[in-house]
């Protein structure tokens, strides 16, 4: 019984959390009933999502705009409103992509095909090969792996989809939650049956690639009772579009006894604002691992939610963000602790660099009857100079005295002895920075599979390049 | 917002976090106060005057300096003459609406240390201001000793200016009270200037306890240490704002902030929110939160040596309040909290100085 | 005639792992008792065990202490009736003093408030039987204490709490030639009355060269894998545990 007050309790917060109307003001976004139906025509949706995306386009224009993170003032909606029609959406011209993510391949050492990919121009090349491959090879084992609208047409898939969809995330969950519902396009759906543990990670990088989809995109993983699954999303590779808004969508639903692991490495072209939203529910004892790298992106919202309703449910977050010239990333996680014996562990660093602005933000909520339950947040924040920002904002709420809770958090700089040293062994005052600055974001390429983090380190010596003034 | 609004907005969080929490502010309903003179005794080195002048910059935000001003509430001043000034002031608040400002003020070398002990009737709302002035290398110890009614709501306020290397303590323990909103914001202005707070609270009942502590470091190696422990039982509530701000140009500047929450049984509710802002590369910020039940490593051992759960949870909670007590040398200040506490040392205070 | 503690065929676990499998032992009072064996063999757990440790689960027999069965009750009730344990890995608890705390201790024991001066001097009395700087009394417990003073700090409670029986667990293991000496000191003082009892867990018999032992156990795998007198010690010390391993 106490149980059942309980679920009951994470579903009302779940739907009625931040639909309020206070302050902040509103913006004419232009996006018409009439473009939504052109949009859910064009995808041949079921009855059910035209009407789920109308009903999304009504919250969206009634919910008021977040008044407390970055600002989101330079965001085009005018751009968004052009490029979601249906027909209208247009290949970038390669003469038109910016410099820097063209050098930022040239570094990164990307092939032509795979940089006209990512940069929107090309429409399809290797990669597609590669995702075939792994749906082949994991179908034998009962897994499905495929995009997200043609599982919404497939009758083995239907209801599974229908009955999740957006109800970890609803609508009214934000404005862009509410945005993401009515025109969201392309992503992932994964279901990985009872009791099959899945050694080789899925990469979604492959699968956008092909369809040059990415920016609205819906991403649905339904890991059954004892599963194991590996969830790769992005890549260290700059991905650029012409409109300048990313509002995703990830939901993960993750069965009794199962495990989830869920990594990104996120690279969005600095023109982007990233108000990306993800939500995992965790069912008895059962597992959420985050592993988050953020790199990319002019302004990101980012704070990927594990909600632990089952006993014994434990999740994991560990992220790095790294701001530099231009970016303001405001990152973390929440945990909602809504079961007795849960048990949360976050593990966060941010590095601010050039005038770039990174804000860890966090919420851990421990509810009532939740007893036994266990968190541990640290987070260490690295300024390289006095230019940039750097802002930790972290928030607990407990309400079960049977709880045990620690928090960390530091803030400081590079040692002048630790640079002084390596370059007493002849490194140049750059490498060591770098260096150093790797080490420090070790937490989580130590996490990534190898190819990943090594990625991630020419991404950071990347970033660090220069920073020697 | 609308003119028949009566609600002001108090200790709002610096950088305010997700709506949903609601922790971003406290309000609570206007009042129209009138002045209460405080009890001053035992004044040494130092002498009141009447035109105090409170900064800008309190705790609990301009909504509440706005209201006071519009109550015609005129600060009070304390001057410190001596390097060892001592004052005490007593505010008991009576039933209604009654406020109080105060302007304490330590000019260059000088230091004073100001005890005020609060206690009110069982109903009735008070606000109190202090405003802590530390010139050059002056230092300030306040001691606030709270004991409300258990109907009492009470604002307590808190701004300090340091200026050069000026040192500023603020011991604050809170006994009773229904609801207490309090604001601290340390002006870390001046180079190499310190600012130490330590907050101890036992809540119980339906008592609430909000907190906004700011610390600005501005100047060059400045340095603020923050301990704030406490106890919460029954269906008490607390929520603690802690924000360590370091501006741009506070090279050298270190700040630490620690928390220890005891909860005592279910039914209670704990919220932190520990802030650290930083737009200066050469700065050392912390912050530490320990929150929950007492750890059951701790509580097997002490049981092993005889005592029993509910002893050791007595004697945790009231080492919450102890660690502040170490920081208050005034004896009068301490024999009120042992009385109020039901100290079994009370009687001893001073037999067991006169042996060490 | 009963012993003043009996252990009767105790089975424990940790979650769902069985750590003793059955052991009984019976000391009487007066007694001191040896209890030896590999790491990893249950000993501490049979320590705890008696003491009460919520980490360990009675899953099995009962253990009497005093003619009374103690099985179900609380650490603080089994100390309050004479119980001692010392931990191996004292643990450090901020905020509390060790004087504070163990003053409290006392009072609850003796049902009777004991006046701060009274309880100052008796304590300074016991740190220097053990000689411990005065200044550890006002520190708080344990916290900051190197591995010797954690040491002598649980032999000064073993002193101040006077129970009748008292664990010694590892109580000599890390420390140098003087403090185990000074630790020895302290045993002695305890073994002073004659009625009191001692389980000394250990592995190291230097500790045993100044004390009368009485018994001696073997444990290996969570069973009794020998018993015998204080000559046990010596047989252990020769040729160390091996054959009781085969045996098994």
């Amino acid at each position: 019984m106490k149980e059942k007050t309980q679920v009951e309790d994470i579903n009302t917060s779940l739907y009625d959390f931040r639909y309020e109307s206070d302050e902040a003001d509103m913006f004419e976004s232009g996006i018409t009933p009439q473009i939504i139906r052109e949009i859910s025509e064009e995808k041949g949706d079921p009855e059910w999502m035209t009407e789920f995306r109308l009903k999304c386009l009504d919250i969206y224009n009634k919910t008021q705009m977040p008044n407390w993170g970055p600002s989101i003032e330079g965001l085009n909606m005018n751009d968004i409103v052009t490029y979601i029609r249906p027909k209208t959406r247009m290949q970038t011209d390669w003469d038109e992509v910016p410099d820097d993510i063209k050098n930022t391949f040239e570094r990164l050492g990307i092939p032509q095909a795979e940089r006209e990919s990512l940069a929107g121009v090309g429409a399809q090349y290797d990669s597609e090969l590669v995702y075939h491959n792994v749906r082949k090879e994991v179908a034998e084992q009962g897994v499905v792996y495929t995009d997200l609208e043609s599982a919404m047409h497939d009758e083995r898939y239907a209801d599974m989809i229908r009955e999740h969809f957006m109800k970890l995330v609803p609508p009214t969950d934000h404005k862009f939650a509410a945005l993401h519902g009515a025109v969201w396009s392309g992503g992932s759906f994964v279901y990985v049956p009872k009791g099959v543990h899945l050694d080789i990670p899925l990469q979604s990088y492959f699968r956008l690639n092909a369809k040059g989809a990415g920016q609205f995109e819906h991403t649905l993983i339904i890991v059954d009772e004892g599963a194991y699954l590996h969830f790769i999303e992005g890549c260290s590779a700059p991905k650029y579009y012409v409109a300048s808004l990313h509002a995703g969508c990830v939901e993960l639903f993750i069965g009794k006894n199962a495990t989830l692991r869920y990594s990104t490495i996120e690279n969005w072209s600095k023109n982007m604002y990233n108000l990306n939203t993800k939500r995992a529910i965790v069912e008895e004892g059962a597992k959420v691992e985050w592993v988050s790298g953020s790199f990319g992106s002019h302004t990101s919202y980012l704070y990927p939610m594990s909600i632990l309703k089952g006993r014994g449910a434990r999740a994991e977050f560990t992220g790095i963000t790294f701001a530099g010239e231009g970016q303001e990333l405001d990152t973390g996680a929440k945990i909602v602790h809504a079961a007795p014996d849960t048990s949360s562990y976050m593990n966060t660093k941010s590095i601010s660099k050039s005038g770039g602005i990174s804000t860890f933000r966090s919420a851990v909520q421990v509810n009532a009857g939740a007893t036994g339950s266990k968190s541990s947040v640290s987070c260490e924040s690295l300024m390289l100079d006095s230019e940039s920002r750097s802002d930790t904002i972290p928030a607990m709420d407990i309400r079960t005295a049977d709880a045990d809770i620690g928090h960390e958090a530091k803030i400081g700089r590079i040692s002048d002895e630790a640079v002084f040293y390596l370059m007493s062994r002849g490194m140049t005052e750059e490498n060591a920075k770098a260096l150093i600055v790797s080490g420090f974001a070790d937490n989580v390429s130590k996490e990534l599979p190898l190819e990943y983090a090594v990625e991630m380190n020419n991404l950071i010596n990347l970033e660090m390049k220069g920073s020697i003034g | 917002m609308s003119e028949n609004n009566t609600n002001i907005k108090l200790n709002k969080l610096p950088a305010p976090t997700f709506r949903y929490l609601k922790m971003n502010y406290a309000e609570a309903q206007q009042a129209s106060y009138s002045d209460l003179t405080p009890k001053e005794a035992d004044f040494f080195g130092c002498s009141a005057v009447f035109d105090g002048v409170v900064g800008s910059a309190t705790g609990c935000g301009k909504e509440l300096s706005e209201l006071l001003d519009s109550c015609g509430i005129n600060p009070r001043k304390l001057v410190a003459e001596l390097d060892n000034a001592t004052a005490r002031c007593c505010y008991s608040f009576p039933k209604g609406d009654t406020a109080a400002r105060i302007e304490i003020e330590a000019p260059a070398g000088k230091g004073i240390t100001v005890t005020q002990l609060i206690d009110s009737q069982n109903s009735g709302r008070a606000a109190l201001q202090t405003f802590l002035n530390a010139e050059e290398g002056a230092r300030i110890h306040l001691i606030q000793v709270i004991d409300c009614g258990a109907g009492f709501q009470f604002i307590n306020d808190i701004g300090t200016a340091q200026q050069d290397r000026a040192s500023v303590e603020i011991t604050q323990i809170y006994l009773n009270g229904r609801e207490t909103i309090a604001g601290i914001f340390a002006g870390l202005s001046g180079c190499k200037s310190e600012f130490r707070n330590d907050i101890a609270y036992l809540l119980k009942g339906s008592e609430k306890l909000d907190i906004n502590l700011v610390a600005s470091h501005k100047g060059r190696k400045t340095q603020t240490e923050i301990n704030a422990r406490g106890v919460l039982s029954e269906d008490a509530q607390k929520i603690f704002r802690g924000t360590i701000d370091f501006l741009n140009g506070a090279s050298g500047a270190k700040g630490a902030e620690n928390e220890e929450v005891l909860m005592m049984n279910e039914g209670v509710v704990n919220k932190t929110v520990p802030l650290i802002l930083c737009a200066e590369e050469d700065v050392e910020g912390s912050h530490g939160a320990s929150i929950g039940k007492p750890d059951e490593n701790h509580v097997f051992y002490l049981m092993s040596r005889g005592l029993s759960r509910e002893e050791i949870y007595r004697i945790m909670a009231r080492a919450k309040l102890e660690a502040a007590m170490r920081r208050i040398d005034d004896s009068k200040a301490l024999a009120w909290i042992s009385k109020r506490i039901g100290g079994a040392d009370a009687d001893e205070q001073e037999y067991t100085d006169g042996e060490s | 005639m009963a012993g003043l503690l009996e252990i009767k065929d105790i089975h424990a676990a940790v979650e769902e792992k069985e750590l003793l499998h059955g052991v009984s032992l019976t000391v009487e009072a007066g007694e001191t008792h040896v209890l030896m064996g590999p790491n990893g063999a249950g000993k501490s757990t049979l320590g705890s065990t008696i003491m009460g440790s919520p980490e360990y689960t009675v899953t099995g027999g009962s253990i009497f202490f005093d003619g009374e069965d103690i099985t179900e009750l609380t650490a603080d009730k089994r100390a309050q009736k004479g119980l001692f344990l010392s931990f191996q890995n004292p643990i450090e608890i901020p905020g509390i003093t060790l004087s504070n705390f163990l003053r409290n201790a006392l009072e609850q024991k003796t049902g009777k408030r004991i006046k701060l001066f009274e309880f100052k001097k008796q304590l300074r009395a016991v740190m220097d039987v053990l000689q411990m700087d005065p200044a550890y009394a006002d520190r708080d417990l344990n916290v900051g204490f190197s591995g010797g003073e954690k040491k002598k700090a649980e032999i000064l409670q073993l002193l101040v709490l006077k129970p009748r029986l008292a664990i010694l667990d590892e109580t000599d293991s890390g420390l140098d030639v003087d403090a185990v000496k000074t630790v020895s000191k302290g045993v002695s003082e305890f073994q002073k009355d004659p009625q009191n009892s001692l389980i000394i867990i250990t592995h190291n018999t230097k500790i045993l060269e100044a004390l009368k032992v009485d018994k001696t156990h073997i444990l290996v795998n969570g069973r009794i894998a020998a018993e015998g007198g204080a000559e046990l010690v010596n047989e252990v010390n020769e040729n160390g545990f091996e054959k009781y391993i085969t045996a098994e």
